[in-house]
């Protein structure tokens, strides 16, 4: 019974400090519908600023106060210098905040070290009172107490003061809230910082749970955003319901099942996406965009050019036409080609990766440029495949590539089936959140399996691929035409479903996804068939991967990895399938030049190009190259201009019957 | 005075106003008539700045308030009625009403004690959510809160949609008591009730102005009306 009493204590402290931490998210996504990938970084601000405060001034409470101004401020400069200019672009909200985790991590890297710092509690609070035979800190207590009257107080503010109203009125129907006079804009600072400042503030208080470290960033945003799903967004109540129960789910786990402990708050989020995807008190509207923002985004992006040059052409080409579109692939095919025998060895290497992460690259364009589903987990399939040939080749001692090639694809090709079933159950920014949520499922599951996976070992001793031909050795030259070989099926495969009546079709899913299924089209099966062949394509450039690298270590599935892929399509163009290609290119030579000449500040720069990208490169290169190109076009066009609508030719009829 | 000369406005590539002039004088409440996606409510959310007009000029007393945002342009005295009447769901039908309260400088004008005076239904209903209420009361309380911003022109938009034809003229009698305070911008499709209230009348079609007169000389004009209202 004590036991019981203690560990649900355990799970009603977390759930505190977790309700805290989530609040802002949860505010800031349900009134201004802005997804704030930064909400953990802010975190993390608060936890290290307090401590500084804290170490400097002597006082706990000073420090916590100091640690929440700080993330306010963050908030404050983030909301007000770039997202407000992002408003119901949710795509470049993700991206800019992302950017930010980069840049925030860094400059804390850069002020405080690498090492993690231990929180601290405050000697009056620093005694333990028993339970039965058990000991409980009376800080946890504390944390009880604190999160409880913040959540009252929070919920006061939101339903009883007239700036509450104000808020809910925002989120509501804003544009008649601001019609009737209201300044939202500074309203939606003002709360943007807000949150911000109550996640700071649980910074030192929750670092006896949550630890002071480079990685409590991704860690609390990931909590933070299984809470918010869980309970639904922007209500106090749902917060603090998810809060609470992931909390104890937690803590239970963790006392009764200490091996799979760490699943455990997947589960509780599986079990909600599957059967109730709005969360347990959800405003189900933060969800579905109004119709009205459907007009708007539809009028946005039908000033974007479709993919060109696919587009020029989609009436049976003559033979010049066929020519002038495929020429700058022909040429790049064959620069690529020379450059293998002439590049010295390291260069080789470069490149060669340069060809893997391209295939991993158009793999998620699929998805995120035509499909319209942003992805943060994708590396996820790329991992599950790399991991395969590892386990094969390292464990089972199979060397033969026919084998392992097409291992590694079916099982990245059953993975993003799985876990594309469950990730559809949301759509718009939740997707996005639940990705993430797999993605880190997965690199956990590569850390924890040590009998399979070798922990953070890793796998390693992958050789070169056997080719099964008596007699010969691959070499690196030839290595890296194998490569260049899937690069060129991949891309050729891709190609010919973007252009293909489902290709179309799905661009019709992104543009607007309601008219599309008024159409009769089964909009759930077009994404569904696009995450599975998105997916399977990555898992090609898992098995190239592994054998790149030799080895398989948990950090090719985590985050950063999804992350760098989605700088590459962003910064080439989406839904151009070669604009991410030329992304792969800039990202691996800038890490490269970059780990050579400041090897510390490459997520910095990463960061910077992110936001520059967000806030100036709209559509990445791909525009920008296609218009230079279309200056070389023979005959007169047959196409009207980059602005106006491209003549889809046939209509493709995938409907029901 | 609200004036609106040679406006355009687009929805991304598309024109949906082709140069539309119309007066609001002072005191008067002028009606726009036309079929469905004429102009009408565009017409509304370009003068609240909802959707700016690319070209052409929006006054209100002589200022420019084209381009300004649509909360600059509320606080500078236009009150909005949407269409659908725009009700905050999670709202209380106060909180519905407080949200908007803005005073004048000498402290007249709308109270929530006078709304409530004005309509008695809306205080007692003050405690429920804004979505429990029937139509009626819906648009009530639009109009209410449109008031309790203490605007000097009222934009309605089609007031009398989807409500019983009682209930219609429970609200021409509002509007008409309003005539003495506000001016009045009022989309309509029901001709009826905007012969009946309005003191002036446009017709929209296309997104122009195609005719424009006192509501009686339009009412024996049987040509316009069956060209461009589709009725008698």
């Amino acid at each position: 019974m004590e036991r019981i009493l203690t560990i649900f204590l355990i799970g009603i402290s977390f759930g505190s400090i977790l309700f805290l931490l989530s609040a802002g998210l949860s505010l800031t996504m349900g009134l201004m519908r802005i997804v704030n990938l930064a909400h953990g970084a802010i975190f993390m601000v608060g936890a290290y600023v307090g401590l500084a405060v804290t170490n400097i001034t002597g006082h706990f409470t000073i420090g916590l106060l100091g640690g929440a101004v700080a993330a306010g401020l963050v908030g404050l400069i983030m909301e007000a210098g770039f997202l407000r200019r992002l408003y119901k672009q949710e795509s470049g909200q993700v991206l800019l905040t992302i950017g930010f985790i980069y840049i925030i991590m860094n400059v804390v890297q850069w002020i405080w070290g690498a090492k993690p710092l231990s929180g601290i509690v405050p000697g009056s609070l620093s005694a333990v009172i028993g339970i039965g035979d058990f000991y409980f800190p009376v800080f946890r207590f504390f944390m009880i107490g604190f999160g409880l009257l913040m959540a009252v107080l929070l919920w006061l503010f939101q339903d009883k003061t007239k700036v509450g109203a104000t808020i809910r009125a925002g989120m509501d129907n804003r544009q008649v809230a601001t019609a009737l006079g209201i300044n939202l804009k500074r309203l939606f600072t003002a709360v943007f910082a807000l949150g911000s400042f109550v996640a700071g503030l649980c910074g030192l208080l929750g670092a006896p749970l949550m630890g002071i470290n480079l990685q409590v960033g991704w860690d609390a945003l990931l909590l933070a955003m299984i809470v918010v799903i869980v309970g639904g967004t922007g209500s106090v109540q749902g917060t603090l319901l998810g809060a609470m129960i992931i909390g104890l789910v937690d803590a239970f786990g963790k006392a009764y099942f200490p091996d799979i402990a760490y699943f455990a708050i997947y589960v509780a989020l599986i079990l909600i996406l599957l059967f109730r995807p709005s969360g347990l008190l959800g405003r189900p509207f933060s969800i579905q965009k109004t119709a009205e923002e459907m007009t708007q985004s539809v009028t946005l992006s039908a000033k974007m050019p479709l993919s060109i040059p696919a587009a020029t052409g989609l009436r049976k080409p003559g033979a010049r036409q066929r020519l002038y579109r495929l020429a700058p692939f022909i040429g790049a095919a064959c620069v690529l080609i020379m450059l293998g025998p002439l590049l010295p060895s390291f260069y080789l290497g470069m490149l060669t990766k340069v060809l893997i992460y391209a295939i991993f690259a158009i793999s998620l364009d699929l998805m995120m440029g035509y499909g319209g589903l942003t992805s943060m987990g994708h590396a996820a399939f790329l991992g599950v495949a790399g991991y395969t040939v590892g386990i094969l080749a390292v464990k089972e001692g199979i060397g033969l590539f026919w084998v392992l090639l097409p291992a590694g694809i079916v099982v990245a090709a059953l993975i993003s089936a799985i876990i594309g079933y469950i990730c559809l159950r949301v759509s718009g920014t939740y997707f996005l959140l639940v990705t993430i949520a797999f993605g880190q499922l997965l690199a956990i599951v590569a850390t924890k399996w040590y009998k399979v996976t070798g922990g953070t070992d890793g796998l390693v001793g992958i050789k070169r691929p056997d080719l099964g031909i008596p007699g010969f050795n691959l070499g690196p030259i030839g290595f890296y035409f194998l490569v260049f070989i899937a690069l060129v099926v991949c891309f050729a495969v891709l190609y010919r479903i973007v252009t293909s009546a489902y290709g179309r079709a799905l661009v019709g899913v992104r543009e607007n996804e309601p008219r599309m299924r008024s159409l009769g089209y089964n909009t759930w099966r077009l994404k569904y068939v696009a995450i599975i062949i998105s997916g399977t394509v990555a898992g090609v450039a898992g098995v190239f991967l592994a054998y790149y690298y030799g080895a398989m270590v948990p950090s090719t599935l985590a985050i950063e990895m999804s992350t760098a892929g989605m700088l590459m399509v962003i910064l080439g163009g989406p839904g151009t399938l070669f604009g991410p290609f030329i992304g792969a290119i800039v990202v691996v030579l800038g890490e490269n030049i970059s780990l050579t000449y400041v090897p510390d500040r490459w997520p910095l720069i990463l960061g910077g190009i992110f936001i520059l990208c967000v806030m100036l490169l709209r559509g990445g290169f791909a525009p920008y190259l296609s218009r230079l190109y279309q200056r070389f076009r023979p005959e007169p066009a047959r196409i009207t201009d980059l602005g106006g609508v491209p003549d889809l030719g046939e209509v493709p009829d995938l409907r029901e019957s | 005075m609200l004036e609106l000369q040679n406006v355009e406005t687009f929805y991304g590539e598309r024109q949906a106003l082709f140069g539309v002039s119309l007066a609001v004088p002072k005191g008067a409440v002028v009606g726009m008539l036309g079929r469905n996606g004429m102009g009408k409510t565009t017409i509304i959310r370009t003068i609240m700045g909802i959707n700016p007009p690319r070209r052409g000029s929006v006054r209100l007393n002589g200022r420019e308030i084209a381009g300004l945002e649509p909360d600059r342009i509320a606080r500078l005295g236009i009150g909005f009625v949407p269409q659908g009447r725009g009700i905050f769901p999670s709202l209380s039908v106060k909180e519905n009403l407080t949200i908007a309260e803005r005073r004048n400088e000498d402290g007249t004008g709308w109270t929530l004690e006078k709304v409530y005076d004005a309509f008695p239904i809306l205080k007692k209903r003050q405690r429920q959510y804004g979505n429990l209420l029937s139509g009626g009361e819906q648009q009530m309380l639009s109009i209410a809160r449109a008031l309790m911003t203490n605007p000097d022109t009222l934009l309605m938009d089609e007031p009398s949609e989807g409500l019983a034809p009682m209930v219609v003229n429970d609200i021409s009698v509002i509007i008409r008591e309003l005539k003495a305070s506000h001016s009045v911008l009022l989309a309509e499709q029901h001709m009826n009730m905007a012969l009946a209230v309005a003191d002036y009348i446009y017709i929209i079609n296309k997104g122009t102005v195609v005719h424009e007169s006192s509501p009686e000389e339009l009412s024996n004009n049987v040509d316009i009306c069956r060209r461009f209202l589709g009725v008698c």
